[in-house]
């Protein structure tokens, strides 16, 4: 149930949001629609980064925070902090993949 | 990412095909070797065996204020804590003395161990929560409490065995669990890229803050650990996890498989040194 609606949400919001900018309707549909486009690209990165075992610290909690101040509907912040998330996601992996060719580097010989 | 991993894949196999003799990495001995070498060359007025005592192998200042608290050691009340728990009978009437029944003589040595009917490292911690589960009880929470006191008392009676973890030849398996927690042990993490190389090996002994970094030989030796900052007994998952987070790395769950595998490569690392658990630290 909750995957579906997971996806549902995907799909809807990118459509959701062309019509938002078209239509001129209320901005606060748009925004929570744009919101929870960089909230899911965010959760994504974070969870590549943990499936190679290179997660950040405080990923989890950035997007935590972020959705909080998306209920407070600054949703200007929660975008920007939830990008700064999928960034760190992103980071992780590439470093997973860095090390994954150096590490054998450091080790005593 | 999949290229390589099926050329690590690749690799792999033809390692165990054919034997070290393709392979750039080192044997689990090798490694022991050139890890002690370093240490005993970057720390040359350190006997040997006083590694066991982290910093206070390298410090004389931080020395005497640790000897002066072991006059009085704080986890005394833990391993009083950990003696009584361990004697109380299970529902079944059976207790902890039916799994471990050389505990009186020391059973940490024996840990980690690679268990072949399991396919896993066994901790010592692990052991204590798979006799609770096989015999109907409820396993207890890993990196403090009940557990670290359990832990704490059968260190205490294990003190002056000597380390001797072994990665038997006939299951790769085995060597595979060691060579992951090589990997691990190198690997930089988390924001600040860091590994806990970076810190143990390759600064140990410099000072980050007010830290002075301990070498990473003989640092299993004393745990479970009394810390002030915990006021209290903690594991060494419990500290693998502080130390993950401290460079702003997601830390994974104590007695998870990647920690498990560490702790196996981190212990064999301090083959030769004596047990002197629990110890005390800030
Ligand atoms: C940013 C530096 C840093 C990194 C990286 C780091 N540690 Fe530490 N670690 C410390 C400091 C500081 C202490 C406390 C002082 C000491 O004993 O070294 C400590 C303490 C410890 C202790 C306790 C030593 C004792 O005698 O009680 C263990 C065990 C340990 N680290 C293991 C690890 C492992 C394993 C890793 C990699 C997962 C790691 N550390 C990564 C800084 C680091």
């Amino acid at each position: 149930m909750q995957r579906i609606s997971n996806r549902l949400r995907r799909a809807v919001a990118p459509g959701l949001l062309v019509f938002a900018m078209g239509h001129g309707v209320p901005a606060l549909a748009s925004d929570q629609a744009a919101f929870e486009v960089a909230y899911d690209a965010g959760q994504a990165a974070r969870k590549a980064a943990a499936a190679v075992g290179h997660e950040w610290r405080d990923t989890k909690k950035m997007l935590s925070d972020a959705k909080k101040l998306a209920e407070k509907s600054d949703f200007e912040a929660a975008i920007a902090l939830a990008e700064r998330a999928k960034r760190q996601g992103e980071l992780g992996v590439i470093q997973a993949e860095h090390e994954e060719k150096v590490w054998m580097d450091a080790v005593l010989k | 990412m999949r290229t390589v991993r099926i050329l690590l894949a690749a690799l792999l196999s033809s390692y165990l095909a054919f034997g070290p003799s393709v392979s750039l990495a080192g044997s689990p001995e090798e490694d022991r070797e050139a890890f002690q070498n370093f240490y005993k060359e970057r720390f040359p007025n350190t006997p040997f065996e006083d590694f066991a005592n982290g910093i206070y192998s390298i410090d004389k200042e931080r020395r005497q204020e640790w000897e002066q608290m072991e006059e009085f050691p704080q986890y005394e009340l833990d391993i009083d804590a950990g003696e009584a728990l361990f004697h109380k009978k299970f529902a079944n009437g059976k207790g902890f003395a039916d799994c471990f029944p050389d505990y009186e003589t020391g059973v940490r040595q024996n840990y980690p161990h690679w268990d072949p009917k399991r396919g896993e490292v066994v901790t010592m911690e692990w052991a204590i929560n798979l006799c609770l589960e096989e015999n109907g009880e409820k396993p207890l929470k890993y990196n403090r409490g009940p557990l670290a006191e359990i832990s704490a008392y059968l260190a205490y009676l294990s003190r002056g065995h000597v380390i001797d973890v072994k990665v038997p030849k006939d299951d790769p398996r085995a060597l595979a669990a060691y060579e992951d927690g090589k990997r691990f042990y190198y690997t930089r993490r988390g924001q600040l890229n860091f590994s806990c190389a970076s810190c143990h090996v390759h600064t140990s002994g410099l000072k980050l803050r007010s830290d002075l970094l301990s070498p990473a030989l003989g640092q299993v030796s004393h745990f479970p650990v009394y810390r002030k900052k915990w006021s209290a007994v903690g594991t060494l998952h419990r500290r693998y996890g502080g130390c993950n987070r401290q460079v702003r790395a997601a830390s994974f769950k104590p007695q998870s498989r990647q920690y498990r595998n560490l702790e196996y490569f981190h212990t064999y690392m301090s083959n030769g040194i004596r047990l002197n658990g629990p110890g005390g630290r800030q």
